[in-house]
């Protein structure tokens, strides 16, 4: 009875809990590094008002455009190949073959190693010097492929695009297969009787009904890239020189290494604002479309 | 509705209570000191001072300490934090140009008259007083000393006919003839990029502390002649192969096995490290050499880092209650009296930072016996050019010196890297 003479009442309470620690560990601390990216604080004293200093510096700032053209390149490469990858592994799980179910386990496994772990066993596999690949290359007699995979200029954000590519790939697997499965048997069953083949009807009928599914992939694509830390920090520790660190780990250095509070708040700042408007800027083209295909 | 108000004051309230916490002095006369170390494992990592402690509190009953530590980077991060919340343990261990910026702030407090009084400045070493000052005002005791070089393993020399170099010159030459025998001449790790002390030592060689004053109100660049000379040298030491070919994924930790296995012929460190070569295998086979002079120098050549590293401060916060600042400066007292500097020297066999008049068992103990020769010796003691430097371009600095081992700068870019942190603080 209660509830009914006041419904919000009871929705408030409810909500409470949730909202405080909303409010206290994400709203909060957002509108504190807002604030603190138009400071020169350090972390210690007083923090002083510098206008938009730190945003002008963004821009002549050169770690700071390797670490955002790391992190696009990690986006394009493992953005591609999970979102491919993923689907195709779905695809295949889909179907029914012996050993299925010990392949969606070992498949899904790399996802709930933590990242640390994940950039440490690789970092034994993609070590230049003592590294699993370039020994195996040079028992094979193939040292002239031995490259840098970590600690080099070139190849070091093609290497933790590689490892993210591996430890996400079952996780984007596991979301595209629940979303196959929910789509009815029955159309393929009349697709096939008109003729189509499976592949085409994968193209025809498979895509165009995961379209939210696949809409949600990219988007966590897209946040995930934006969170890579760990896998670098264990990795390469961002080296050599910064050249292989990521926006969070060039973030995370000029914070908490250098002590320019003031000036990491605004990469962070703007690392939030690109992957909102990376991801909103998605979805708006996806919806679009949408409409166009239905009008 | 004010019902519900009420509930979220007290939720507030408790949370905001939980994040605070308490150190205060207890009622039945026990006073608490809480330590922040900055290593992980006091026991294993600073066995001096968790001998110490434990000395100390079998001597003083009413006192009681807890440590607790993490690694360097990780240990900063947190004091920094714990600044922020005015949760600073008591007594905090911190590198100086952090315990100089906590200082300028009011976070830590003034200890000078208080060294004074507990006789403490008495029991150091003479260039070791007044270790951490801002405004002329103590804020900091010495931690260890600073000493750093190059250890290198003596057998391999011999072996290769080898003997210490003292000029840049004959730094080269060992370096090529290390290298010529496929050994690895010096184990580096670029991963820590704090691991560059011996070349701190070389940049002193090239006037970095008579440029100092220059170089901050921007009178003088630091691409100048004489940077770029000292960088010119670090890439003839990498042209020359000084360096392993994983020195960008390899860390200090892993640099330092590669030279214990015998696997490197010199490893840049300093005198925290005697401990640790002490226990290892070829203890009997280290030597250690400052490091290059250059006939292009400035100044006296002759010169090395023998100076105070970190520094212990007390907290602003904990020096507002009377009786655990005198519990603090107790502790102090016994650190750095003779029974603190006598559990250092003999027990665990590291270099105290206080007066020591006993003798060392150089059979037993060769490294510490080679570090007091090399300590005592005729190079005139400088500081860290680190702790002069605000965290921000020391770490530069650090970058730019591994930017160059790492084949990525210019002795002219590694230069203007530093500039440019420098010029945002001018």
């Amino acid at each position: 009875m209660n509830q009914l003479r006041c419904p919000s009442r009871t929705k408030i309470i409810l909500l409470a809990p949730t909202m405080i620690m909303y409010i206290v560990f994400l709203v909060m601390p957002l509108f504190i590094a807002v604030r603190y990216s138009f400071t020169d604080f350090s972390g210690i004293g007083k923090a002083v008002f510098s206008g938009a200093d730190n945003y002008m510096k963004l821009a002549e700032d050169r770690l700071f455009l390797v670490s955002l053209k790391n992190t696009m390149i990690i986006m394009g490469l493992s953005g591609v190949g999970l979102l491919v990858g993923s689907f195709i592994v779905a695809l295949v799980l889909n179907e029914d073959f012996p050993g299925n179910t010990l392949s969606k386990a070992m498949i899904f496994a790399p996802y709930v190693i933590a990242p640390i772990i994940v950039g440490l066993i690789w970092g034994f596999i993609l070590n230049p010097e003592y590294g699993l690949i370039n020994s195996v290359l040079r028992k094979l007699g193939l040292e002239s492929l031995c490259i840098e995979w970590i600690g080099g200029t070139k190849w070091t954000p093609v290497a933790v695009s590689m490892v993210f590519f591996w430890q996400l790939l079952g996780f984007h697997a596991t979301i595209f297969l629940a979303g196959i499965k929910t789509i009815p048997g029955d159309l393929y069953e009349a697709a096939s009787i008109d003729g189509c083949s499976r592949s085409r009807s994968v193209f025809l009928i498979t895509i165009p009904l995961l379209k939210e599914t696949i809409i949600m992939n990219v988007i966590l694509i897209i946040t995930g890239v934006f969170k890579i830390y760990e896998l670098v920090v264990q990795l390469t520790g961002g080296g050599p020189n910064h050249l292989s660190d990521t926006l969070v780990s060039y973030m995370y250095y000029v914070v908490f290494t250098s002590s320019r509070y003031g000036y990491g708040m605004a990469i962070a700042v703007f690392i939030l604002v690109i992957s909102m408007c990376v991801s909103f800027f998605y979805l708006r083209i996806s919806r679009n479309r949408g409409k166009e295909a239905a009008a | 509705m004010k019902k519900l108000a009420s509930i979220l004051i007290v939720m507030l309230a408790s949370f905001a209570l939980l994040a605070t916490g308490s150190s205060e002095s207890s009622s039945d006369g026990r006073v608490t000191i809480t330590i922040g170390e900055h290593v992980a494992n006091i026991e294993t990592q600073s066995p001096h001072v968790a001998k110490i402690i434990s000395g100390f509190l079998a001597e003083n009953p009413d006192v009681d300490i807890q440590v607790s530590g993490s690694e360097v980077s990780e240990h900063l991060t947190k004091m920094r934090l714990a600044a922020q919340n005015d949760s600073l343990p008591d007594i905090i261990w911190l590198e100086q140009p952090i315990a100089k910026e906590m200082a300028a702030a009011g976070y830590l407090h003034d200890m000078t008259d208080d060294l004074e009084a507990y006789g403490i400045n008495d029991s150091l070493l003479p260039g070791l007083v007044h270790s951490c000052t801002v405004d002329g005002r103590d804020y900091g005791l010495p931690s260890e000393i600073m000493m750093v070089g190059f250890f290198y393993n003596k057998t391999m020399f011999d072996e290769l006919g080898l003997s210490e170099p003292e000029t840049f010159d004959e730094f080269i030459s060992v370096i090529d003839s290390i290298h010529a025998a496929g050994i690895t001449p010096i184990a580096i790790g670029a991963r820590s990029n704090y691991s560059v002390w011996a070349f701190q030592s070389m940049l002193t060689r090239y006037g970095f502390f008579e440029k100092l004053p220059a170089l901050e109100s921007g009178e003088l660049s630091w691409v100048n002649d004489d940077f770029i000379h000292f960088f010119e040298k670090v890439a003839t030491m990498r042209d020359h192969h000084a360096f392993s070919t994983n020195v960008a994924t390899q860390d200090y930790f892993e640099a330092k096995e590669v030279f214990l296995a015998g696997n490197a012929a010199i490893f840049n460190s300093g005198a925290w490290d005697i401990a640790a070569f002490e226990a290892s295998p070829i203890a009997h086979e280290m030597g250690f050499f400052w490091g290059p002079t250059f006939t292009d120098g400035v100044g006296d050549q002759r010169i090395a880092i023998k100076t105070s590293g970190g520094v212990y401060c007390i907290s602003e916060k904990a020096a507002k209650d009377p009786s655990k600042l005198d519990a603090i400066m107790r502790f102090f007292s016994y650190y750095y009296g003779e029974p603190g500097t006598k559990i250092i020297a003999e027990e665990t066999f590291a270099l105290p930072t206080s007066r020591y008049n006993g003798q060392i068992d150089e059979s037993q103990h060769p490294v510490l016996s080679e570090m007091i020769k090399k300590l005592n010796d005729d190079w005139a003691s400088t500081k860290e050019p680190f702790s002069s430097l605000s965290t921000n371009v020391g770490n530069t600095l650090f970058d730019a010196i591994f930017g160059v081992i790492n084949g990525i700068y210019t002795p002219e870019q590694a230069c203007q890297v530093v500039e440019d942190a420098m010029a945002l603080e001018r």
